[in-house]
């Protein structure tokens, strides 16, 4: 699983929105505690659809980091 | 019947989903807005973000996370002026500014030495663009522009009035004229734009914002939480984090939102309103304060009385025809000063989408009949 997290909410809000709408199953979690500090939320979604989901945020200019979910602890 | 004639202090009624949206807030969903990851909580978020879509739809700007949520206008307009570097500089204003602009600007005359200059306009308060592009503006740090009057409902030329302007920034306050007159930001090429939610929006009290063309361009008015880089003791500098510490007023913007989801069709037309103000102009001894121009009439506008002050007419307008109506100065000194009903005031009328022709004619017919009453 690939792990994103977001500058603000607005943007989680928004490229959640875009990729339910590009029929990628996600999950909203809490930004894990080993890469950032901030509250609020992330995106986890199946390793397959990693580059997918980066070309569509890049697309809408939102700022995003990926991490591998093994990788990072809630 | 409705005798609610006070819709530019505060609109009333309201579209049926303001209270179903915020009752859906505060009895069925609550949760904060960012700051978790559980389903309420994104709920909640996706609903802020969509009302801030929906006011970029409004406003006409490609950009709505340009727009921040403030509590009113006046938040919004004071983010601007304390937000700007104008130490020693020049800020410009219209002839028709409120107090929300200018006692800030007061504070900033002492506080950071600025001056007060007002722009060049013609009778009525109309802003002389063709003065303005020949004025000096090389020490201006902004000009401050009330969009709609809320005494005379006199609309400036926005976009001429940026034109103008040349290089220097245009604040607009747009309290009043924000979902009643087309705004388009971008194309305006509008540099901050103040508005309230409850007025011509439409959507509850406590509830605004602030568009801005470029948000590197202002300080934040206050810092705090965002839920975002809390690690930091420094405020984030994106938006629309920069300018929206602490918690926003959920439940007014959920109203709002239900508000800017169902916009009402106008029960009345601009002949009917038209038909009010030349109306009261025709009832002898009443002078309407009002745009000299048809085509920059908002709909609100004042009248004065030479029998009568405007609290013995708006009195009589509410015990003997129960017409609500707002009388005073309105928060606009400089305004009346500017068309000349200061210090007395004058009596408001400002209808609102909700009202039927035939309300328009009531009010009329008790102006009229109060007119006779306070003559004899």
């Amino acid at each position: 699983m690939k792990v994103f997290i977001f500058e603000s909410t607005r943007t989680v809000i928004k490229a959640e929105q875009a990729v339910r709408d590009a029929d990628i199953f996600c999950t909203v979690i809490p930004v894990p505690r080993s890469i950032s500090p901030q509250c609020g939320m992330a995106l986890e979604v199946d390793d397959g659809q990693e580059q997918t989901v980066i070309d569509l945020l890049t697309k809408m200019a939102i700022i995003i980091n990926s991490f591998d979910r093994d990788s990072v602890k809630l | 019947m409705n005798n609610y004639f006070d819709n530019a202090a505060t609109s009333f009624p309201k579209p049926i989903a303001v209270g179903k949206e915020t009752l859906r807030y505060l009895e069925e969903l609550g949760g904060p807005y960012g700051r978790s990851f559980y389903a309420r909580a994104l709920e909640v978020s996706r609903t802020v973000e969509a009302c801030r879509d929906l006011l970029g739809e409004r406003l006409s700007t490609a950009s709505p996370e340009n727009i921040v949520f403030t509590a009113n206008a006046t938040q919004a307009i004071n983010t601007v002026l304390k937000g700007l570097d104008t130490a020693g500089r020049e800020i410009w204003i219209s002839q028709l500014e409120h107090n929300a602009v200018t006692r800030p600007l007061k504070q900033l005359e002492r506080t950071s030495g600025i001056t007060i200059k007002t722009l060049p306009s013609l009778p009525g308060g109309l802003v002389d663009t063709e003065k303005l592009s020949q004025t000096d503006l090389s020490n201006a740090a902004l000009i401050v522009l009330c969009h709609e009057s809320n005494v005379t409902g006199l609309i400036q030329p926005a976009a001429e009035i940026k034109k103008a302007a040349g290089r220097v920034p245009v604040l607009i306050d747009a309290a009043q004229s924000a979902g009643l007159i087309p705004i388009n930001a971008d194309k305006w090429n509008i540099d901050y734009l103040a508005f309230t939610g409850h007025k011509g929006l439409l959507g509850p009290t406590g509830t605004g914002g602030l568009f801005m063309k470029d948000c590197e361009s202002l300080r934040p008015l206050i810092n705090g939480g965002t839920g975002s880089k809390s690690d930091s003791w420094e405020t984030p500098s994106f938006m629309p984090d920069k300018f929206e510490a602490g918690t926003p007023n959920i439940s007014g913007i959920f109203g709002l939102f239900g508000a800017l989801t169902t916009v009402p069709e106008p029960r009345h037309s601009r002949d009917d309103f038209f038909r009010l103000l030349d109306g009261a102009a025709d009832i002898p001894g009443i002078q309407v304060q009002a745009s000299p121009d048809r085509t920059r009439q908002g709909e609100v506008f004042s009248i004065t009385a030479d029998f009568a002050s405007p609290s013995e007419i708006g009195r009589m307008l509410y015990e003997d025809f129960g017409m609500e109506t707002r009388i005073g100065l309105h928060c606009a000194p400089l305004a009346h000063s500017s068309i000349g009903t200061f210090p007395g005031g004058t009596v408001r009328l400002a209808p609102s989408v909700y009202h039927s022709p035939a309300d328009l004619d009531r009010l009329l017919y008790a102006l009229g009949s109060a007119a006779l009453k306070l003559r004899r």
